[in-house]
């Protein structure tokens, strides 16, 4: 209902705009410059007007113009836009020329633009329109295989999952390792602030990546130390798209598809299952039908059930938007809005997204701009339960296949007699929903008081109320027996205000833009929650129904940053760029004695290609930049109130009493990134072939970690920042326009080496859960895998074998040395995106890959132990050794015995991958036939998302973090790599139209 | 309008800069370390969380007591609590680390009050007086357990970080003496007694602490004297029901008990790891011991579910400690029952066997109660066996049973017999590993056999 009114108002305004006047007709053709070949689908509109056309296949095309002439404007992807005065002719032939658009076009940067040619620093641009129709729950997502220098890792293929972005490695143990996000020039919420799980969702979400015009990522500290404290992980500019001068553009679009897991498992079935199982009692010297029946099973049962299958179902993605925008020289606006539902390849997982969008711009006069920003989101996730809940639909793998589904008493009833939860009680009987009602809003003015000199106020923020209701029905495990609901409302509150001050001047060969300004931001994070038990049936949800209320609480934090930020850019001659910048950022969190800090960064860059005897000795040349830049960068993410020595309330015999809980350490501050990058940018044949290669070292000190201290102190740690860690790598990327003309080929290549490295821990090393191999060291990269080195089944009798102390193997596991066995980060990621397009015809394909990285498979530790608990067995467990003289990796089975079941190397593979991640073919449908239905364009396609994946990991996805590991944020932070029942990422086909009115 | 803009413009500097105390928010859920006992009215807060300090110390005291004894079979997956069930505890164990920490931070925590508390004026005599005491007191009996758990241990005096960052062992014997002049003082400047109930200390408190501690002293004079003053105090009544003790809080027979509230976010140890987790359950030989005609009633020390009875697990749950809502989660330090038991053995000890004031006489009281056959007359050696089995009637899951029997010498021999593993390094914990990194005082001093 919504949507068809929706598109009956579009219509409306549709029918408005093209009934104006028709005065005379201008016909021609479009070439390229490069080869004269024609150009169709080329964009022709009337300067000032709502008029336009497009070329047809052979490049022709008619417009209506006023009979007093004008300017017509061609446009067209990849090549300059072209004004053309139209005087009196009837005729006009346009050749376009090749864009050489890395050259001249603006880029966002932190607190104002810059011409990229002018840039010093690095950062990686990724175009809205690249990004816009993936079906995707998160814009960052749609990254992936894009930015050099950033590493971006789906961790779960749940709805809305968060993802973990590293930009040029991870530069902390401790402190958080996201990016800052930025939008629209103001800091938002990046991280859940859920209080059901460990899952974490991305409050990014929220953003519609359709209102998205540009993302920035910034990588060095030049780019990046304008945000001091908090740039060490880098900073992500969001940049939303605004109206421009000209006629009123209206675009709707709908997309609508299925998913289906990208990979699965393959377990034993019924059979197979008995005869693993059967061996493996036999083995250890019991009789097989009694240890079955002990374990609630029946070697005679006739079920042959597929579990693992069950977790998963084929699920759909459904979008509609539209967008109107445009404006005069006084005012420009953009108004947008979206429905998005998805449902997900696990069961009872649900995403759905409403928002809209408006942004505004207005001249009072020609020296005073205000504008605004205003989004409303609304997204309710119903949630799928972690990884390590007995409750996760992918732990239905560990059931017996030899357990019916539904109870053979009562076949319309789940069996709830199945060795280990049946949860698929949950789907009808439970849910979780996370609602997340958000507004960004964001407010400015800008004045210019004196040529060059401008003055810009901004106020904006970002405003996340989160609801949870969760029930647990009566038949569910955690419900039983009389229902189980929970509620949480979260408030978190973001404000900024930024004030700067920027003087842009050109004399003569000299260039300087200058800035300076006052910053500050508040956070402040709320949440209430309340729990009960005892429904009087499942009708009744609400607490208000429950007979028991369980706990109620409430918590408040907060925390405040004031910063001044000033930033000086010389240019000479067009050639030799200089850039300062500095931050001092105040903030709550650090300690008395450290309250401010100061990060500055220098840089400098040299355009050859300008110098004469470069131009005349390469002139194919068309871009050869030489750059460098070092600062100082800061992580503020730790704690609000770590510095801080504290005291709790804490009841004892129903009173409220004050017990200390944490130390105080006045002198605890961020820690401290120093980055040096040294960056050539090249283009040949006016930028037909251009990239980029950078070289950089980052180098973080005052690592913040929780020291152990004797508990004789009354305390076991204290927060103080000691360590030290490197990341140093390399980064190249090129864009090459193979074809020209006709049929146009562009080809973009890029692959990034980072290599980590603790440089200095003072603390134990870490290992931050018995079941994982994680483990941090000095000398070594962030989480590499260390732990016992399996090696396979004895050929003489069946036992798990261990590297031993010498060397040699040793079926005693407690004898067996850790050793390094595996190193989660990989050796370099990158990816491919070829773009082809012909007539009307386009096609995208991205190849996005990660090599050199392992994964540990901790579910291995039941699903893969050669029969040594009732848990379903993967299949590779066939392989066990049943004789004498076998040779195999899987040891005998032998029940309860534990022969190779604790934690070891067994369960590391390598977890390389190229995933053949979006494929895009679209047909642009002639203008001609379009202007029967009143549209100007119409753009059909048919795109797949993750659809091939090529690894030799046997697990579900190779791409994978479980979030299990999110105990704490340094868990989260060197438990890398860890797979644990984590549902694979989808692979989603969808079709849609886009029409531009 | 250029001078409505500078207005703005000065004023948002003005604002920012001026307001140094934007970057000092208060934690909303928290008090900072320099504010509290600065004011008289945070001395009621700080004296019950040094109550609370003191609750964490004796969960573990059941850790120790039980799981280190023939108490318990292991069915779980944590790996701490194989090592308690296999008896193969080693250094690294998170438990023995665990009660090692509670024990120094309720210390920490004594220290504290007992440093800032005589300066801080405002309070009232009374008060500052008794919280002293109860100070006192818990840092005493915190290193009662400290010494009788790992032997010699650092003996900590201040809450100085840098002071405490290198503390050799002290002789066990010199942590018990401070012991004693800790309860000493207690003694004296307790009041008599108060209206809190058994939550709080009170003279009796100290006296029932004083009576096991000459008991583990062998002072058995001294041991059935205190014992007897809390017996006679008439304070405290035995409950007629064994299972009250077993299923409620605050029964009438407590003397110290340590108390949660309903609102204690997670649920304690011992429910987690007796009851949800069933990490722990009865073994064999308790369940026989229990069942037996002279223990009769306190069978309901524990409960049999046949759904639960399958391979490893006898289907049997230790039923002493619910969660915070069941109304049985607190940990009972002291009771009448203990002080009996205590006297009896004394009296036994000293050849005082029959007769009203004899130790029988005090075993049959328990007897009667459970609704057990009664004691008979036997030797002096026989009647100490037939106290030892008592106590594991009446206290086992109150953390007696390891410390009673190393405390006898009996350990080697029922330890022996119970499991293959047993060493006589068990007789104490080790220091924790961790500790002994992280302390340079304590290198090389592990307790022997570890």
């Amino acid at each position: 209902m919504r949507r068809s009114l929706l598109l009956s108002c579009l219509l409306t305004l549709l029918v408005w705009a093209t009934a104006s006047a028709q005065d005379r007709q201008v016909t021609g053709k479009v070439t390229s410059a490069d080869d004269g070949s024609s150009l169709p689908g080329v964009s022709i509109q009337v300067k000032g007007s709502s008029r336009g056309t497009q070329t047809d296949a052979n490049g022709a095309y008619t417009i209506s113009v006023p009979s007093s002439g004008g300017t017509l404007i061609f446009s067209f992807i990849g090549t300059t836009t072209q004004e053309v005065e139209i005087g009196n002719r009837s005729t006009i032939d346009v050749r376009l020329v090749n864009d050489a658009r890395a050259l001249n076009e603006v880029v966002v940067v932190g607190y104002g633009t810059q011409q990229r040619r002018d840039l010093t620093g690095s950062q990686v641009t990724v175009r809205g329109d690249d990004i816009a129709r993936l079906p995707v729950q998160t814009f960052e997502t749609a990254l992936q295989g894009r930015t050099p220098g950033v590493q971006i890792t789906q961790g779960s293929g749940r709805l809305g999952s968060a993802l973990q972005i590293r930009v040029r490695g991870a530069a902390s143990i401790s402190a958080g390792n996201e990016p800052l996000y930025v939008l629209d020039g103001i800091p938002i919420t990046s991280q859940d602030v859920n209080t059901t799980d460990n899952e974490l969702f991305s409050p990014l979400a929220d953003i519609d990546p359709n209102d998205i015009e540009s993302i920035e990522i910034l990588k060095d500290a030049s780019a990046s130390a304008i945000y001091g404290s908090r740039a060490s992980n880098g900073v992500v500019l969001v940049t939303t798209k605004r109206g421009k001068v000209g006629r009123t553009n209206v675009t709707v679009g709908y997309y609508t598809g299925v998913s289906k897991p990208t990979r699965l498992r393959k377990f034993l079935n019924a059979a197979q299952y008995k005869e693993l199982f059967s061996e493996a009692a036999t083995n250890a010297g019991y009789v097989p039908a009694e240890e079955f029946e002990g374990a609630g099973l029946d070697l005679n049962s006739t079920s042959d059930v597929n579990w693992s299958d069950q977790a998963f179902q084929t699920g759909s993605v459904n979008q509609a938007n539209f967008g109107i925008s445009g404006g005069n020289e006084k005012t420009r606006f953009n108004l947008s809005g979206a429905l998005n539902k998805q449902i997900g390849i696990v069961i009872a997982n649900e995403f759905k997204r409403n928002n809209i969008r408006l942004n505004l711009d207005h001249n009072i006069s020609k020296k005073f701009t205000v504008g605004t920003s205003l989004a409303l989101t609304r997204t309710i996730n119903r949630k799928t339960p972690g990884d390590n809940a007995f409750s996760n639909p992918v732990q239905l793998n560990a059931l017996p296949p030899i357990q019916p589904i539904y109870d053979p008493a009562n076949p319309t009833q789940f069996n709830r007699q199945t060795l280990y939860y049946n949860n698929l009680i949950e789907v009808t009987n439970a849910y979780n929903y996370a609602n997340t009602y958000r507004i960004f809003g964001n407010l400015f003015g800008s004045y210019q008081v004196i040529p060059g000199l401008t003055f810009r106020t901004e106020y904006g923020f970002d405003f996340l109320n989160l609801q949870e209701e969760l029930y647990q029905g009566r038949l569910t495990e955690d419900g039983s027996p009389t229902g189980y609901g929970y509620q949480a409302q979260s408030r978190a509150l973001n404000w900024t205000t930024n004030n700067t001050l920027s003087y842009l001047r050109t004399f003569g060969n000299h260039n300087i833009d200058l800035l300076g300004g006052i910053t500050y931001q508040e956070q402040n994070l709320q949440s209430v929650t309340t729990s009960g038990r005892g429904f009087p049936n499942d009708q009744f949800k609400k607490l208000a129904s429950a007979a028991r209320i369980l706990s109620g609480s409430s918590t408040a934090t907060g925390y405040s940053i004031l910063s001044y930020v000033a930033r000086a850019n010389y240019k000479y001659r067009d050639r030799y760029l200089l850039g300062l910048s500095g931050r001092i950022d105040g903030s709550s969190r650090f300690g008395a004695n450290n309250r401010y800090g100061f990060f500055p960064s220098v840089s400098a860059g040299w355009v050859l290609n300008e110098e004469p005897f470069i131009k005349n000795l390469v002139p194919v040349l068309s871009l050869l930049k030489l750059r460098a830049s070092y600062g100082v960068t800061g992580n503020s993410e730790i704690g609000n109130f770590d510095s801080r020595g504290l005291y709790s309330a804490i009841p004892y015999a129903d009173q409220a009493g004050i017990q200390p809980t944490q130390i105080a350490n006045p002198d605890l501050r961020w820690e401290k990134s120093s980055q040096f990058d040294l960056g050539l940018e090249f283009g040949f044949r006016n930028n037909r072939v251009n990239g980029q290669i950078d070289l950089y070292d980052k180098t973080t000190n005052d690592l913040l970690l929780n020291v152990p201290q004797p508990a004789i102190n009354g305390f076991t740690t204290i927060a103080r920042n000691i360590g030290s860690l490197r990341n140093r790598g390399i980064e190249f990327s090129v864009t090459s326009q193979n074809l020209v003309g006709a049929f146009r080929w562009s080809t973009n290549f890029n692959i990034s080496f980072n290599r980590n490295k603790v440089l200095r821990l003072d603390v134990s090393p870490i290992r931050p859960n018995s079941r994982f191999l994680s483990y941090v060291t000095e000398g070594q990269p962030l989480g590499i895998f260390y732990g016992k080195k399996y090696l396979g089944a004895d050929p003489a009798n069946g036992d798990a074998l261990y590297e031993g102390p010498d060397g040699k193997p040793t079926n005693d596991y407690a004898s067996a040395p850790d050793l390094y066995v595996g190193n989660p980060n990989p050796d370099f990621t990158g990816g491919l995106t070829n773009n082809f397009s012909y007539k009307g015809f386009d096609l995208n394909v991205l190849l996005q890959f990660v090599s050199g990285n392992d994964i540990y498979n901790v579910a291995g530790l039941f699903q893969s132990v050669n029969g040594d608990y009732f848990d379903n067995q993967t299949v590779d467990q066939l392989r066990r050794w049943q004789k004498p003289g076998d040779q195999t990796d899987i040891p005998q089975a032998r029940l309860y015995e534990g022969n190779g079941t604790s934690v070891s190397s067994r369960w590391v593979q390598d977890g390389s991958f190229l995933r053949v991640k979006t494929v895009s073919l679209g047909y642009n449908v002639p203008s001609r036939l379009m202007r029967r239905v009143f549209a100007q364009s119409a753009r059909i396609y048919v795109s797949a998302l993750n659809l091939f994946t090529f690894t030799k990991y046997t697990g579900y996805d190779p791409e994978v973090s479980t979030q299990y590991a999110n105990s704490s944020t340094q868990t989260a932070n060197v438990a890398l790599g860890h797979d644990f029942y984590t549902p694979p990422q989808a692979r989603t086909i969808t079709v849609g139209i886009n029409l531009g009115f | 309008m250029t001078r409505l803009l500078s207005y703005i413009f000065l004023f948002s500097l003005v604002y920012l800069s001026a307001c140094k105390e934007v970057l000092e928010p208060p934690p909303r859920d928290l008090r900072i370390d320099d504010l509290v006992l600065k004011r008289p009215q945070d001395v009621p807060a700080v004296r019950v969380g040094l109550y609370s300090s003191f609750r964490a110390i004796t969960q573990y005291t059941v850790v120790a007591g039980d799981f280190m004894s023939d108490h318990v079979r292991y069915n779980g997956t944590f790996n701490d609590y194989r090592e308690f069930g296999t008896k193969q505890v080693t250094t690294t164990n998170g438990d023995v680390a665990a009660m090692w920490g509670y024990i120094y931070n309720t210390i920490y925590v004594a220290n504290f009050i007992l440093e800032r508390l005589p300066d801080l004026t405002g309070v009232q005599a009374a008060a500052k007086k008794q919280l002293l005491a109860e100070a006192h007191f818990l840092r005493g009996l915190s290193n009662f357990y400290g010494a009788y758990t790992y032997g010699d241990i650092p003996k900590v005096t201040t809450t100085d970080q840098e002071t405490n960052r290198n503390i050799a062992r002290t002789a066990k014997a010199d942590i018990l003496a401070s012991v004693l002049a800790d309860y000493q003082y207690a003694l004296t400047n307790l009041p008599a007694e108060q209206t809190e109930g058994a939550a709080y200390a009170t003279q009796n408190t100290v006296k029932a602490a004083l009576a096991r501690y000459y008991l583990y002293q062998k002072n058995w004079a001294l041991a059935e004297q205190y014992a007897g003053q809390v017996i006679d105090s008439k304070v405290y009544t035995l409950e007629p029901s064994y299972e009250t003790i077993v299923l409620t809080n605050f029964p009438k027979e407590s003397i110290f008990e340590v108390g949660y509230t309903q609102n204690d976010a997670n649920s304690p140890l011992l429910n987690n790891l007796l009851v949800t987790r069933r990490e722990m359950i009865p073994s064999e030989q308790l369940i026989q011991a229990l069942a037996s005609a002279e223990s009769k009633d306190r069978i309901s020390t524990i409960g049999f579910d046949g759904t639960k009875q399958r391979g490893n697990d006898n289907g049997w749950t230790v039923r002493k400690y619910g969660t915070a809502t069941d109304g049985n989660s607190n940990m009972v330090v002291f009771r009448l029952a203990e002080m009996y038991l205590i006297r009896a053995e004394a009296r036994a000890q000293l050849g005082k066997l029959t007769g009203t004031s004899g130790a029988i006489a005090d075993v049959n009281v328990l007897r009667a109660r459970a609704k057990a056959s009664a004691a008979a007359v036997t030797s002096q050696a026989e009647l100490l066996l037939t106290i030892e089995r008592e106590r594991q009637y009446e206290l086992s899951f109150e953390g007696h049973r390891w410390y009673d029997l190393v405390r006898t010498g009996r350990v080697q021999t029922v330890m022996a017999a119970f499991s293959p593993n047993w060493n006589a390094r068990y007789e104490r914990w080790p220091i924790p590993q961790t500790e002994i990194q992280r302390n340079p005082a304590l290198k090389g001093a592990q307790n022997p056999g570890y």
